[in-house]
């Protein structure tokens, strides 16, 4: 899974609990949300809840948290990787490209200034991960993740 | 017919049983009478329909439809009726005489291919997906109906075809209470859904994710919708169509919704209402934009209003006054307060 998130709870009790009715877990009020409403993938459309449910729901909040996500922990934390690389892994990992040159100096610009309106050091390492966590955010809701993925 | 049909009220068969003997057929013509009297004298009044939804009515093969000589046709002779060119079924005579009244319609197109959910578009105005098209069409007004002073004239103008007023209950749509708890309150709409039980308005209206997740500030949000709103124009730029606009557009309403909810629910309490009122209405022209965290132009992602100095803002155009009255509010304001 591109996220690199496990839910703890998918075992299939959830889809039970969607079918029989009683208390909706996350899970399967997720997949309601997201049914397919027309077999036509040119037909496909966005709606408000989706994408409130993608830019606020647990799912992403999980996905873009560096204690959740392994995806994103590996990529922050690795060493040996360079802004624009952590970049790169970042595209790889959800659009499977990597970024086109436009693309990489917006993302590298938008880190670097999370970075510069911070003052403390501790506080610059947080705002690189947030920023690189923002950017796997972005990532994640944009057309391209839903319609190409 | 099952038990759960009989439950449901009157029955078509019920019906026509007293109609037929005359129980019901007097006392309806009674009140049909009267309201269409009353309507008639009513100066204001709107063009109005009566939309009978025969569900299990004689087929069209036997009615207005019957596809003479074809394979699918049924077995009824056609018979001509008052407009030359239009036929219809031999145990219609009466009918046939009205034609010249009526407008038949015997085939239309939808993007349904389910009747059931043609059947729902028809009587809606909306896609059958209740999760998609219901809460589109109310999300839609609720943010309008976030920002004051639009809310109620634009509620009126653009209510959807399938959210009604209950009635009893106002709609607050002018300025949403806030609770002591934070959680804002939402504007009372009801929304019309076919077959829909009575539910609790307060919880039918609360929209799933629409505070930010925990630990991300209304200006973190701001800078990465931004980065998205940026990744969005090229793709859509490179790939023009249905599925990318429609991503771009809900994201962009889900973003007025997220804002407006925020600025509806939320107030900061070391100032008062009217305090904030003005405060808003001199930094940030747009309303819909101002986050929660703080009214002072500082956290406001409105293009519009970056700094919450007020010699910023009177050269942004955004200052209607220079005296210092209205920037009395704003903390951060560089002028003194002047006389109210």
């Amino acid at each position: 899974m591109a996220t690199g998130f496990r839910d703890a709870g998918g075992n299939g009790d959830d889809l039970l609990s969607a079918i029989v009715g009683g208390n909706k877990s996350a899970r399967a009020g997720f997949l309601t949300k997201f049914a397919n409403q027309t077999q036509r993938a040119k037909e496909s459309q966005t709606s408000i809840l989706q994408a409130l449910s993608l830019m606020n729901g647990k799912v992403v909040a999980d996905a873009t948290s560096l204690e959740q996500s392994e995806t994103l922990a590996a990529i922050a934390d690795a060493p040996f990787l360079t802004t624009t690389s952590r970049i790169d892994t970042l595209y790889l990992a959800t659009l499977a490209r990597r970024p086109r040159a436009k693309e990489l100096e917006r993302a590298t610009l938008f880190i670097e200034d999370a970075v510069r309106r911070t003052d403390s050091m501790a506080d610059q390492a947080a705002a690189y991960n947030s920023a690189l966590a923002d950017v796997f955010w972005a990532l994640l809701n944009s057309s391209e993740f839903t319609l190409n993925h | 017919m099952s038990s759960q049909t009989k439950s449901a009220g009157l029955t078509r068969r019920d019906w026509l049983t007293l109609s037929a003997a005359g129980v019901v057929g007097y006392s309806m013509s009674g009140w049909l009478g009267n309201l269409a009297a009353q309507a008639a004298e009513n100066p204001n009044r709107r063009r109005s329909c009566i939309l009978l939804w025969m569900s299990g009515g004689p087929s069209q093969m036997d009615t207005f439809d019957l596809k003479p000589g074809q394979a699918n046709g049924g077995p009824y002779r056609p018979i001509a009726t008052a407009v030359p060119g239009i036929q219809i079924s031999e145990h219609l005579p009466h009918v046939a005489r009205m034609t010249g009244d009526m407008a038949i319609i015997r085939s239309m197109a939808s993007r349904e291919a389910d009747h059931g959910r043609a059947t729902y578009q028809m009587r809606t105005g909306l896609r059958a997906d209740r999760s998609r098209a219901i809460s589109d069409a109310r999300l839609a007004v609720f943010a309008r109906a976030g920002t004051p002073r639009r809310g109620a004239a634009e509620f009126r103008e653009h209510r959807p075809l399938s959210v009604l007023q209950p009635r009893g209950v106002r709609p607050r749509l002018s300025r949403p209470a806030v609770r002591a708890d934070g959680a804002g309150g939402r504007p009372a709409i009801a929304v019309a859904i076919p077959g829909a039980q009575p539910v609790n308005y307060e919880d039918s209206l609360r929209v799933p994710d629409l505070d930010l997740p925990t630990g991300v500030t209304g200006q973190r949000s701001t800078a990465r919708v931004d980065l998205l709103d940026a990744m969005e124009r090229d793709f859509i730029d490179s790939r023009p169509g249905l599925p990318s606009q429609s991503h771009r557009g809900a994201y962009q309403r889900a973003v007025t919704l997220m804002r407006s909810a925020a600025h509806a629910g939320l107030r900061p309490s070391t100032r008062s209402r009217r305090a904030c009122a003005t405060a808003t209405a001199v930094l940030c022209s747009d309303r819909a934009a101002c986050w929660r965290d703080d009214w002072s132009s500082a956290a406001c992602p409105s293009s519009k209003c970056r700094s919450p100095t007020s010699a910023t803002c009177r050269s942004a155009g955004i200052r209607t006054s220079t005296t210092s009255t209205a920037c009395a509010a704003c903390a951060k304001c560089s002028i003194p307060p002047g006389p109210r």
